[in-house]
């Protein structure tokens, strides 16, 4: 079907074609295992707590194992997992937690590449945390050893299982948003990204993104998440990026910038401006889709549709629910909406139950106990974490970097 | 110079001040243990349908869950709590509290219900299992609540945290109504904390000055939340035993090693109206002198934090 086509189809089903959409999706429903996994988790930071935590919740999983080489954070780790292995490094691990089927590797983003072929030599399943790497070289590495493991192997990019980015994305495709003209993201926070340690000998390791020598900034660490969000919806890759940075407040000596703004240039001309800083928390982390019909803001766990005065209404709207910022009336995007306003209960179904994590772990786990496929590939992956080490780069240099798009087929 | 930061989790405010080090490390430990207090909002939220807490109370009733050593560590304080107080603290209030609407924003629920939801109330119904680290409950319908006792919970983590890191000087409060201390201010001996007790019907109701040095203080009162009903205002402190609401003074305070135990105790004191043979020998308890309810508010003093 032609372009023109399918908009005179969809205009002439476009109420039909939402409603009809919205239930066929099982929105955000709690991860049901059809067997028992026993599980390991390597790097008890912020993020292998997280992980933990959301996978205390789901029935059937044993977190058999944690590593840290930090004593203080698998220390911390262990009081939050019931009755786990301790080790201090993963070959400790790997070569001692033999009932563990898969591994989750929540690492600083510069040792991903070596524990996950190690891991995946080990014969275990791998999810490894977003950013892949820090390198160009390392995602092309980390790709070529999944597509060559006999296990599987998932990046922890959460766009892919979020129900709520899934849902918006149907709404996306069924012409919501029309011509598209204009993307926006952002990661706004106010912290200083440093890590303490009690021992000084440790603060240095520990304090890795700010390292220059080792972090791809706030555009990769952060930004990968979301340009992968773009990737997912539209099916391209951005053709050249431009950007800039500074130390607009942590003032601390740190060479790393913490506010940095990027625009990301696709083929068909449009642009996805990015910005991020950790000076301030306002809107925290979104995505927006800017089309001629209206447009889908993403909040991961939330999303809205902010529609045109002359954009046609569509029957569902009849039931959704909505809310004010300032002058502009979000629809928020919910599924199951019909069904939900019959029963009065149509605020419950706004915002995901759980954090976005938690279907993205879920999402895994389903994968390698039923032998389906991975909601976000290793390959997807390493070419959204490609995106961010060149964002970076575009950032550091202050100049404008051509992407090849055969590097990103490398990957 | 101090370093003051904040973060709002478990429906208020918690700020924290930290002093005695270079400002870029204090600031860095300080998000470290604010992102402590976080965390437990996310674990332990009753209003979080995803938190590990509703987790919990969706699965125990069928099987026994097995806890992480932090969260049986919370349960079994709440447990010895309850059993010191002789049921007035307890943590399985929840369903009492859908069910008379104190945390429905729909209203009381139907009478069925509420008689239903003081059935279920009691910690003869939560068996904790030391040795397995499981929770399991024995009735279906029981539902835990640790809102009595996670922002206590919370800061005690964040100070332990605080204290791993070598803070020497610090002190962290949670919505003005728990406090928590390590050492004291340069030059004095302890943070002084101002409980406000005098009221309109009290005016001559003195002010009490708490003196905290690596102690804790959490003030209870039956403010806040309240339901009118055809026939009464209904406080939001319950009284598990009679699974009415608490006929209670106006405040009670509770100074501890811990701000858990305080927290807990607090809540416990305000439901009893009276100090048991029971509390911990270290648990120092404070009463008004003549019960009331009106309102009382905790204050943080001596500029730090003004």
């Amino acid at each position: 079907m032609t372009e023109t086509d399918r908009r005179t189809f969809l205009m002439q089903t476009g109420a039909l074609a939402a409603v009809a959409l919205v239930p066929g999706i099982a929105f955000a429903a709690d991860v049901q295992l059809n067997a028992e996994i026993s599980v390991a988790i390597i790097g008890m930071g912020r993020q292998g707590r997280a992980i933990a935590g959301e996978l205390q919740k789901i029935k059937g999983v044993k977190v058999a194992a944690i590593c840290d080489v930090d004593p203080g954070r698998l220390r911390s780790g262990a009081r939050r997992v019931a009755g786990v292995a301790t080790f201090k490094t993963h070959p400790e691990l790997l070569d001692n937690a033999k009932e563990v089927n898969a591994v989750f590797i929540a690492t600083p983003t510069h040792t991903h590449r070596v524990i996950l072929e190690d891991t995946l030599a080990a014969g275990k399943h791998v999810y490894c945390e977003a950013p892949l790497a820090s390198t160009v070289q390392d995602c092309k590495a980390i790709a070529a050893a999944a597509r060559n493991a006999s296990t599987i192997c998932a990046a922890g990019l959460l766009a892919r299982s979020n129900p709520v980015y899934k849902l918006a994305r149907t709404f996306f495709k069924s012409d919501s948003v029309r011509d598209l003209v204009a993307m926006r993201a952002q990661s706004n926070d106010k912290t200083t990204w440093r890590n303490p340690s009690s021992d000084p000998a440790r603060e240095k390791a520990l304090n890795w993104r700010l390292d220059p020598a080792l972090s791809i900034g706030l555009a990769g660490e952060l930004g990968t998440h979301q340009f992968d969000v773009f990737n997912y919806y539209r099916g391209v890759y951005p053709t050249s990026i431009q950007g800039q940075g500074s130390i607009r407040l942590h003032k601390d000596g740190r060479k790393v910038y913490d506010t940095v703004a990027a625009m990301l240039t696709f083929a068909d001309g449009a642009v996805l401006q990015y910005a991020a800083t950790l000076g301030n928390s306002y809107e925290g982390t979104h995505e927006v889709f800017y089309g001629s019909n209206a447009a889908i803001k993403l909040a991961w766990t939330h999303g809205w549709l902010f529609k045109e005065a002359d954009a046609p209404t569509q029957g569902w709207e009849v039931y959704a629910n909505r809310q004010q910022f300032h002058n502009e009336e979000g629809i928020t995007l919910i599924a199951d909406a019909t069904q939900l306003a019959s029963q009065g209960k149509l605020k419950s179904g706004v915002g995901l139950p759980n954090p976005p994590l938690y279907y993205g772990l879920g999402d895994f786990l389903k994968s390698v106990t039923e032998n389906t496929p991975v909601a976000t590939t290793i390959q997807e992956g390493a070419r959204a974490t490609i995106i961010g080490i060149l964002a970076d780069q575009a950032i550091r240099t202050n100049e404008t970097i051509t992407i090849n798009p055969n590097l990103l087929k490398e990957a | 110079m101090p370093i003051s930061l904040a973060a709002n989790a478990m429906g208020t405010r918690f700020e924290l001040v930290l002093m005695d080090g270079d400002t870029h490390r204090l600031r860095a430990v300080g998000e470290l243990a604010l992102r402590e207090i976080t965390e437990c909002h996310q674990r332990f939220n009753l209003f979080d349908s995803g938190s590990w807490l509703n987790s919990i109370n969706r699965r125990a009733g069928d099987e026994a869950v097995p806890l992480d050593d932090l969260t049986f560590q919370l349960l079994n304080i709440c447990q010895q709590v309850h059993r010191d107080s002789g049921g007035a603290f307890d943590i399985t209030v929840a369903p009492l509290m859908l069910a008379t609407g104190l945390h429905n924003p729909d209203g009381p629920n139907d009478i069925a219900d509420l008689e239903h939801a003081r059935d279920c109330v009691g910690m003869r119904h939560v068996q904790l299992d030391p040795g397995a680290k499981t929770i399991q409950f024995t009735k279906p319908g029981v539902s835990l609540d640790l809102g009595a006792v996670a922002k206590g919970f919370a800061i005690d983590l964040a100070i332990e945290l605080l204290q791993e890191h070598s803070i020497t000087c610090a002190l962290l409060h949670g919505g003005t109504s728990t406090a928590a201390a390590i050492g004291s201010p340069p030059d004095q001996d302890s943070w002084r904390i101002k409980v406000h007790t005098h009221n309109a019907t009290q005016p001559h109701e003195p002010d009490i000055t708490v003196r905290l040095n690596d102690t804790a203080l959490s003030v209870s009162a039956p403010t806040g939340r309240m339901i009118e009903t055809h026939s009464q205002t209904i406080s939001h402190i319950m009284d598990p035993r009679t699974a009415a609401p608490a006929s209670c003074g106006a405040y009670a305070a509770a100074i501890a090693q811990s701000a858990c135990l305080a927290d807990a105790w607090s809540t416990a004191l305000l439901v009893l109206g009276y100090r048991p043979d029971t509390i911990p020998d270290d648990m120092q308890a404070i009463l008004p002198r003549t019960p009331t309810t009106q309102t009382q508010q905790l204050t943080i003093m001596e500029g730090v934090l003004t």
